[in-house]
This record gives C-alpha cells, structure tokens and sequence, in this order.
C-alpha cells in the first residue's frame, strides 16, 4: 500500500514540473544569390501546414531577423515575390530544439538551390568579438579567409557555406579574403564586444565585400559582478529570532503531534 | 476587496511575520480550547498550521507573512456558534481570500469534501448535500483555473510537496475508517499541495491557505451543526469566498512609485545614437514610472539609481527593443521603506513589462524567467550575454540583509524577451 501511495503521489506529482517551457529554435533566411533578390521564402511546418512563416524578399547578401519556430521538420520553399506559382526551390530541413538556423539561397536563379546551417549564439568572452564567415561571393567557389595577423580564420570556403566561429579583438579590423592560391582581398570590417557576428562575403563590380551581420548583440562594455540595489529598510534580518521562532514552530508542532495522538489512543 | 488590500498594506518585515504567525498559532490553539473542542481535533489543527507556517519560513525569500494567519486564527475564535460570530469568521476567511485569493481553492475543496463526507450540511437531503458539496468542488477548479498559470511551476519546490502529499495520504489513507476525525485535516493538508500548483502572485500563499484549512478543518468538524444549520449563511459564504476570489487581482501593491507625469515630454525624434529609455510600465506590479540613466563605478560595476522610487537603464548597454539585452534595475529598498522594485519578485512567466524609449516608440517585452542567485554566483553570461533578439533584464536586491555590509546577499534577476 505504501508503494502505492508513493507512486500515486510521484506520477500525480512528476508531469508538473517537467512541463517547464521548452527551447525555443529560431529561424532565418540569407539570401546569398547575387540575383535572386526578387525571391520570398516561405517556411511551412509539416506537423501543421497552417502553420506557414512568410520571410519577405532580401536583398543580395542580406539576413533576415530571426523568427521563433516550433522544433520539427519544415519545408522551404522559394518564389518571385507575390508569386503564388508553385515553388522554385523547395527543400526539407529538420529544426532540433534549442537551435537556431539559418536557411540561405545561394547559387545562381538557374541553378538555385536551399541550403542551411546552423548557427551557434553561445556568448564570447564580454571583451571579444565572436564570428564566422559565409560565402556568398561567386564566381570563386572557394575561399581563404585570413584575420588582421594572419590567422586562417576560414579555410578553402565552398560557395553558400559558413567557416567555423572564431574569436577576434573588437573594433576596426581587416580580414584577407581571396580565391585558394591567389592573391588576396583586404577587406575593412567592424566588430563590437560581446557581439556574435555572421560576416557575409559578397562579390559585385567593386570586388569583393565583407558584410557583417550581427546574429546576437549585447551591451559592449559589461559590468562585472552583481548590482547593489537596496539599502535594508524592508528587509528580513539575519539575527537570533529567525532560530528562535522556527524553534517555537518546531515545538509547537511537535506537542501538538503528540497531544493529538495520545488523545487517539485514548479515545 | 482592493480597500481591504490598501488597508492591510505592506507585509510585516521579518521577523514581524514569523512572531506574528507563531502568535497566531498559539491563539489557535487557546481558541480552539475555548471553544471545546475535542482535543485532537485542536492538535491536529495546530499542527498542520505550524508545520506550514514553518514550511513558508524555511522556502521562502521573505519569510512569512502573518497578517493573513493571525486573521483566520481571530476567524476561528468566531466561528463556534452564533450568527454574529459566524459572520466575523466569514469576513476573516474573506481577508485571507484577498490576501491570497489562492486559498479560496483550499476552502471550497474543504467545504465540498466534508459536504461529500456528511460531515456538514448534515440535516440537508443527501441529494441537495452532495450537489453542494461538488458545487463547491467544482467552483475550486474553476478557481483554480482562473489562477493558473502552468509555466511558472509550483512556489515550493517539488520535493517539499512529495514529502508532505506523501504523509497526507498515507496517514488518509491508514485512519480514514478507524479515525475520522483525521478526514479534515488530511483533506486541508491535500487541498494545500493542490493550492501549491497553482503559482500564485505570492508564496506565502501556503500559510494563509495552511492557516484558514486547518481552522476550519477543527471548526467545521466539531461545530458544524451551529455553523451550518443555516443555509442561508452556507451559501452567503461560498458566494462571498468566490466573488473575491474572482475580484482580488493579485498580492497587494506596497509600492507607489512617482507617477508618469512626472517624465520630461519625449522629444519628437532624436538621432539613433542619442534614443534612450524614459520610463517602464509593469501592470502587473501596477508600476509606472520614469526611467533614470545608469552609469557604472570606478571598479566597472553596475550602480543601482540614486532615488530608491526610481529604476534606471544601464545607457552604457543596449536600448531596450533594439538588439540585445537591455539592463534595467532598481532599489528593492530604501533605507526607511519599499523601493520601486520591491514587488519584482512576485513576477511570473508571461507577465507584460513596457519600456517607452525617447524616440516615442513603446518596446513590448514577455516575462520568460525570474530568479533569485546568489551576488557571489551573479549569471553575468545570462544577463549581459548577446542575444538574437530584443530582450530585458530587470535586477534587483533580494535575499537576507547583511547589517554589518549593508547589502543584500542575493539579487533578483527578471529575464524577458520582445512581443
């Protein structure tokens, strides 16, 4: 009966606390294609197909906000802005809790395709900037990337994909970017502190150009430590009768405990 | 109801509370020997009260608030017979209800069991007896549902809950044939951990709920006949009990910060580095009021405002609605009184706070989490780390008052995201 009981008060019990709000996954277009700007994306859940996000058209090299999404599978689908023929492009991704992603055009309209990748918003040192580099910029297919001292920050990039994060110094900066085994691009670029960046290569008349976009910004300059936020004049104090009067609780309790059982045995 | 809130104002500051709730369960204890009562039912009802006086003592930040039990022990000294007294033990429950208007689930789960029982109502006909008695049932789920909120979790921790849902049930479950005068306490010990899963606006819920359930569990049980021969005063209070339920918005507000018209007119448009943050709305708290800039200190800390009826915006940080976190704190305190933030504690998931920014625009944000962490443990990673989206962080003091540093040692910290 014991065991019973405590399993009827564990399964009553248990399902509460567990039901605590779920991560949330977040979700983003970029659009990489140098002439697909006219493209809106449209994002359906295939638990529930009401359940449809629309991103509007971007221009080349741009990212959208983020939306929030259910986790769960979800069909991408692109066409001409306004269009309501059926989709260009349209692919199946897989969004796991607790993530966020980045869904990207890239490639020619002829060829077009979807691809997407997952971005990784874990905070940097509060004195440092943290990025990684997405290659929008045909015709080169692949680059290396390189930080103002030389460091390989992404190595032979493929077209429409993102490097590895990396930590740089905030402030103004020049990233090395060129085609493997050619000459090299400087590119001008500004980071803050305490931000998570995406910068996003994009080639046009002028050559390259290096675009940063901030996936997740903070204060640049965080304080460290707690805040001192009051001064003791509605506070509970720290002091003898806090013992004192949990031990007359205490005792209350108990006397009362046991008057009540003798009381039972005597009835 | 909200006269009655006013009139009951702040809570007593610890330790206030604790003597008060300590007196209010000897009161119970005399009371019910005046009363006659038979000596177990007495016992049993002392009991319970202190063990969930000492329970929201030991699981609570602010300790215990008395007001609401030394009320419902005065309810029980009323309640023996007589018209009159049993008006006064209406009111008191009433007071309780308003309190905390959690307990009105508590009470009627009581009432329509010991209807159910035929422990009251005892001259009526079975049938009226029972639909009473699941009428009254059903109004505490009704209750129940208006007050839940299922994001925020129960105010004491789970463990707690088992241990005392598992003694009331095993000690039910052993003596509800052979010792039936343990039937009420044990419903007023499982109507309890009911109250615990609906997270009210305050945690000291649990003692008003412990207080009026174990009263009315050793009154009811003995004096029902004088109590409940009167239906006209049966339905008076169950419809009293529910109205203020349904009435009472939340915990009543210490807090009356400067009002609104106090901030400087916002300017028409200001250049996209000079936006600000010029005042917050916490309708929940029924806060509202101007927003001071914050600075930090030599040593790179945050410093809370100069006017403790103030809240400030970290300027050095984002502004709120744009990307990021931005910072917003304020004193839980003065050195005589309740600060602007006092009430920031009793917070929950969902709840709304506004930020008018200088550019006119009203930046909307969603309460997703409120805790309190230890200043040596402070999550600076939580508060200050970059963010995807618009966010908000509003801090302040909490925990126990360290007299020798002058310094609160836990902080308050409301985490909320835009909407």
């Amino acid at each position: 009966m014991l065991a019973l009981l405590l399993l009827a008060v564990g399964l009553a019990l248990a399902p509460a606390p567990a039901a605590a709000a779920a991560a949330t996954s977040m979700l983003r277009l970029a659009q990489l294609s140098p002439d697909q700007g006219d493209l809106e994306l449209t994002v359906s859940s295939v638990a529930n197909p009401d359940d449809t996000v629309l991103i509007a058209a971007l221009g080349y090299g741009e990212l959208s906000d983020y939306r929030t999404v259910e986790a769960g599978d979800y069909v991408i689908a692109t066409r001409p802005a306004g269009s309501t023929e059926p989709p260009m492009v349209s692919k199946t991704i897989s969004v796991q809790p607790g993530t966020t992603t980045t869904v990207a055009t890239v490639g020619p309209r002829a060829e077009g395709a979807v691809t997407s990748f997952t971005d990784d918003l874990t905070a940097p040192d509060p004195t440092q900037a943290r990025v990684r580099v997405i290659n929008a910029a045909p015709p080169a297919t692949q680059l290396d990337v390189r930080g103002p001292s030389g460091e390989q920050i992404a190595g032979a990039l493929a077209l429409g994909a993102a490097g590895p994060y990396t930590t740089l110094a905030p402030g103004e900066t020049r990233l090395s970017v060129g085609p493997v085994g050619a000459p090299a691009a400087e590119l001008p670029v500004t980071l803050n502190a305490n931000e998570v960046s995406s910068i996003v290569l994009t080639s046009g008349d002028g050559g390259l150009k290096a675009r940063v976009v901030v996936d997740a910004g903070g204060p640049s300059v965080v304080p460290p430590g707690p805040v001192h936020a009051g001064f003791g004049g509605a506070a509970i104090e720290a002091g003898p009768y806090r013992a004192v009067s949990s031990t007359v609780l205490v005792v209350l309790a108990a006397a009362a405990a046991l008057m009540s059982a003798r009381f039972a045995r005597s009835r | 109801m909200t006269a009655v809130s006013g009139l009951l104002g702040t809570p007593p500051p610890w330790p206030l509370g604790l003597v008060t709730a300590v007196l209010a369960g000897v009161l119970l204890w005399s009371v019910t020997a005046r009363l006659r009562l038979r000596p177990e039912s007495r016992a049993a009802s002392t009991a319970v009260y202190a063990c969930c006086a000492l329970l929201v003592e030991l699981t609570t930040a602010d300790g215990v608030d008395g007001r609401a039990a030394l009320l419902l022990a005065a309810g029980g000294m009323f309640a023996a017979a007589g018209r009159r007294r049993s008006l006064l033990a209406a009111l008191a429950c009433a007071a309780a209800v308003a309190l905390a208007p959690v307990v009105a689930v508590g009470i009627l789960v009581l009432l329509g069991m010991m209807a159910l029982r035929k422990d009251l109502l005892t001259r009526f006909p079975v049938v009226i007896r029972r639909l009473i008695g699941v009428a009254a049932i059903a109004a505490a789920a009704g209750v129940a549902a208006l007050l839940a909120r299922p994001q925020a979790g129960p105010a004491v921790p789970v463990g707690v809950l088992v241990v005392l849902g598992s003694c009331a049930l095993l000690i039910g479950g052993a003596s509800w044939l052979r010792l039936p005068w343990l039937r009420p306490p044990v419903a007023a010990v499982g109507a309890l951990v009911l109250c615990q899963f609906l997270p009210g606006p305050d945690l000291d819920a649990v003692l008003p709920a412990a207080a009026g359930l174990a009263v009315l569990a050793a009154v009811l049980t003995e004096e029902h006949h004088a109590l409940f021969a009167r239906p006209v005063l049966v339905g008076a209070v169950l419809v009293g009990v529910v109205v203020t339920a349904l009435l009472v918005p939340a915990v009543p507000l210490p807090v009356t910060p400067s009002p609104v018209a106090d901030v400087a007119p916002v300017p028409a448009r200001l250049a996209e580095s000079q936006v600000g943050a010029v005042a917050i709305t916490i309708p929940r708290l029924d806060l509202s009021g101007p927003l001071d800039e914050l600075g930090v200190a030599d040593d790179g800390e945050l410093l809370a405002p100069d006017d403790p009826a103030r809240a400030g915006w970290y300027s050095g940080g984002v502004v709120p609605g744009d990307r990021g976190p931005a910072i917003v704190g304020g004193h839980v305190d003065s050195r005589s009184g309740p600060g602007v933030f006092f009430a920031l504690r009793s917070l929950r998931p969902d709840d709304l706070v506004e930020i008018t920014r200088s550019d006119g625009r009203v930046a909307r944000f969603s309460v997703t989490r409120v805790r309190q962490v230890a200043k040596e443990q402070f999550p600076t990673a939580a508060v200050y780390g970059p963010t995807p989206r618009p966010e908000l962080r509003l801090i302040t003091c909490g925990g126990r008052f360290d007299r020798t540093a002058r310094s609160y040692t836990d902080n308050v910290v409301v985490e909320a995201v835009a909407v």
